[in-house]
């Protein structure tokens, strides 16, 4: 396991659950601890100058007592793409220092939904009951989908339940390179592994324990041999000084490891957040400088770079992709009508128009099959 | 133990007693005149504490704004208690607290310094325990930390915080920098006479830019387009304040001031009517405008109404 994790939170109801025992058993140096020594932890933790860096080496088994499928909490200011979020669980063990977790989550430990049994009911439920189009669902919202998975092993069941569904595909979000499981199930296109890219001082600077743009794609190459449909998240794009450069570069690795035929969807989005994430971010890791640039209230509240220099900063990476992959189906995350415009020449009015651009990537391996 | 108990009367000259000295310092920031009336016509009520150092120093323990006002009339001898020299600090801290604590309310600023003092005296538990409820902040959360540190600043930035021309967060933002440089800033805005509002937004775009270009404000503020209004003699104040808060905010924000120079432009060459005027979307977000149209009556709007809508139908 790469993260490490020092403490265990079981909730009583979920002790006998298979999941519960297959993770314990895969910690073995970690504290396990009940009802009471949960409470006396909790204290502790909201008295910690940090509670981000215990938080993160502490793990809860619990219930989802609520529906494991919801739809993506987007903005009505800006162009949503209608993703769903297959809720596994919350928090994240890298810690990326631009996260925007460290604001939502008072307690910030790592939880995952151990009653696994509910959630496929859960999930059957949802596409039966529900048999609009097709439906892009996705693991990776309110943590990294694959981050916790060599303890859960949840990733390769759930690509196996997906490779079967003919309305349905499933979006894993990641920083990490933990493919290999995955590999053993032959996912019939309806496995999008999408990995969160950025440039190489970022991620070394700021994405903390994630795994290198390499080894991510590398990890991207795995999976494509394997029949898995690959998308690139470039979220948040950060342009600090020599940030054209470094993202060309990341741009063009991208198209040597993997054939732009098998990409689903690469996404953009540049840096934007929270107001309170600025003094969150300050308070655990220094001053950042990024977070002092020109950022101004946007329509959703977050604080946003200019449009201009937005436009401009999508601009410059839309070109570099289409210079290496013409038909690239580019999209932008929480963009205006007018971004949309400017940059990719698409009339993208209505969270609708952006739902239908991405289905069709996964309709071929779809109903189409 | 009640050290209180232990204390002895005794006679000083008050100008003997190092009023500068912050051992058991709780600030307030409020005018000493009334205070110096009261002691003028009735004396003093309650005497001071003093404590008697190992090195001959008299130091304040309780009552230093009762000291500073005899200072101030001219007295030359006062009535005191003298603390023993074995009380600890902390102790002796604490009474000065709760004296204080019986009798007015702390301010923000006072509040700030008696945390940090606090944090350096008592264990967290205690600190927890005894000060923070009766102070009103929460144990936890990053308001406890920002206090702690504006706690820690010059007495003349607290000072300008406890009369609220400065906010809390400009505060917060000031402990980051220099002394010399907070201090600075302190004063250039208030010779600009900017409000607090004004202050927090120059304070905190010189800071972002500070840090982003990891250029200290001294150097930001040596710019010759600063440099020029800062040290002018031309124009009033509030015109040059004004000039300062543009170019400060141009350098911030200069895509947006570009676009919002350009739109003025445009609005000049439009020569609109005197109760019209043209509005673009926030931050310029989308190319869209706001038109605003006053009337003096509905007939009139009906009128203009129409006239747009004839307008209108050929680009529908
Ligand atoms: S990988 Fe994602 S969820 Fe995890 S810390 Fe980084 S941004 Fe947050």
């Amino acid at each position: 396991m790469k993260f490490p994790i020092e403490q265990v939170w079981v909730d009583d109801e979920v002790r006998d659950e298979p999941l519960t025992r297959e993770i314990l058993r895969k910690l073995p140096a970690a504290r396990i601890l009940g009802k009471n020594e949960i409470e006396d932890q909790c204290r502790a933790m909201e008295m910690d100058r940090d509670p981000f860096n215990r938080g993160k080496r502490t793990l809860r088994l619990t219930k989802n007592k609520g529906a494991f499928v919801k739809p993506c909490p987007g903005t009505p200011e800006y162009i949503c793409c209608g993703l769903e979020i297959l809720n596994i669980g919350q928090g994240c063990p890298m810690d990326c220092r631009y996260c925007a977790l460290q604001v939502y989550f008072n307690r910030p430990i790592l939880e995952v939904f151990v009653n696994t049994g509910d959630l496929f009911s859960d999930l059957e439920r949802h596409l039966i009951n529900d048999p609009r189009g097709v439906h892009r669902i996705c693991t990776g919202e309110f943590t990294d989908s694959l981050a916790l998975d060599p303890l859960t092993g949840l990733a390769g069941k759930l690509a196996e339940f997906f490779s079967r569904s003919t309305n349905a595909s499933l979006e894993i979000k990641t920083k990490t390179d933990f493919v290999d499981p995955l590999l053993e199930v032959d996912p019939h296109g309806r496995v999008v592994i999408a990995f969160s890219v950025n440039s190489r001082e970022i991620t070394r600077k700021d994405e903390i324990r994630a795994a290198p743009v390499a080894k991510r794609l590398a990890a991207a190459a795995r999976a494509e041999k394997r029949g898995y449909r690959i998308a690139f998240h470039f979220d948040p794009i950060i342009p600090v000084p020599g940030w054209e450069e470094a993202y060309s570069s990341v741009i063009n690795e991208i198209f040597t490891t993997v054939d732009p035929s098998s990409i689903s969807w690469i996404s953009m989005g540049v840096l934007r957040f929270v107001p309170a994430l600025k003094e969150i971010a300050a308070a655990r890791f220094g001053r950042i400088p990024y977070f002092h640039d020109g950022f101004i209230r946007g329509l959703d509240g977050k604080s946003r770079l200019h449009v201009d220099r937005r436009i401009n900063i999508y601009k410059y990476m839309i070109d570099k992709i289409r210079r290496r992959a013409r038909e690239a189906r580019i999209y932008l995350c929480m963009e205006s009508p007018h971004v949309w415009r400017e940059c990719l020449g698409i009339s993208m009015d209505s969270d609708d128009d952006l739902t239908s651009y991405l289905d069709s990537a996964i309709l071929p391996y779809t109903y189409g099959l | 133990m009640n050290w209180l108990n232990h204390s002895t009367p005794m006679i000083v000259d008050p100008r003997s007693v190092d009023l500068e000295d912050r051992t058991y310092l709780i600030p307030c920031y409020s005018n000493l005149s009334a205070l110096t009336k009261s002691i003028q016509r009735i004396g003093i009520l309650n005497s001071p504490l003093v404590q008697q150092l190992a090195d001959g120093r008299m130091i304040p323990v309780a009552g230093r704004r009762r000291l500073q006002s005899t200072v101030a009339l001219g007295l030359d001898h006062i009535h005191v208690r003298l603390l023993p020299e074995a009380v600890p600090i902390a102790e002796g801290f604490a009474l000065a607290f709760w004296d204080n604590a019986a009798h007015r309310v702390f301010d923000i600023a006072c509040t700030a310094v008696v945390i940090r003092r606090v944090f350096e005296l008592f264990p967290r538990d205690v600190a927890a325990r005894d000060f923070l409820p009766i102070l009103g902040i929460a144990l936890k959360g990053p308001r406890l930390e920002r206090l702690r540190a504006i706690g820690g600043l010059e007495s003349s930035l607290l000072e300008a915080f406890s009369h609220g021309r400065i906010h809390e967060k400009t505060a917060a933002l000031l402990c980051e920098m220099e002394a010399e440089t907070r201090l600075g800033l302190l004063d250039l805005t208030e010779k600009l006479r900017l409000n607090a509002n004004k202050k927090a937004e120059i304070i905190s775009w010189l800071f972002d830019l500070s840090v982003l270009e990891a250029t200290p404000i001294s150097e930001l503020l040596a710019r010759e387009e600063a440099k020029s209004i800062i040290f002018e003699c031309d124009g009033t104040v509030p015109e040059r304040a004004e000039r300062f808060r543009e170019l400060i905010r141009s350098w911030k924000f200069p895509e947006l001031i570009a676009r919002e120079n350009e739109f003025r432009d445009w609005v000049r060459g439009q020569s609109l009517l005197e109760k019209m005027s043209v509005q673009p979307t926030t931050s310029f977000e989308d190319p869209g405008c706001v038109i605003e149209i006053r009337t003096d009556s509905t007939d009139e709007a009906e009128r203009i109404v129409s006239a747009v809508k004839q307008h209108a139908r050929p680009n529908q």
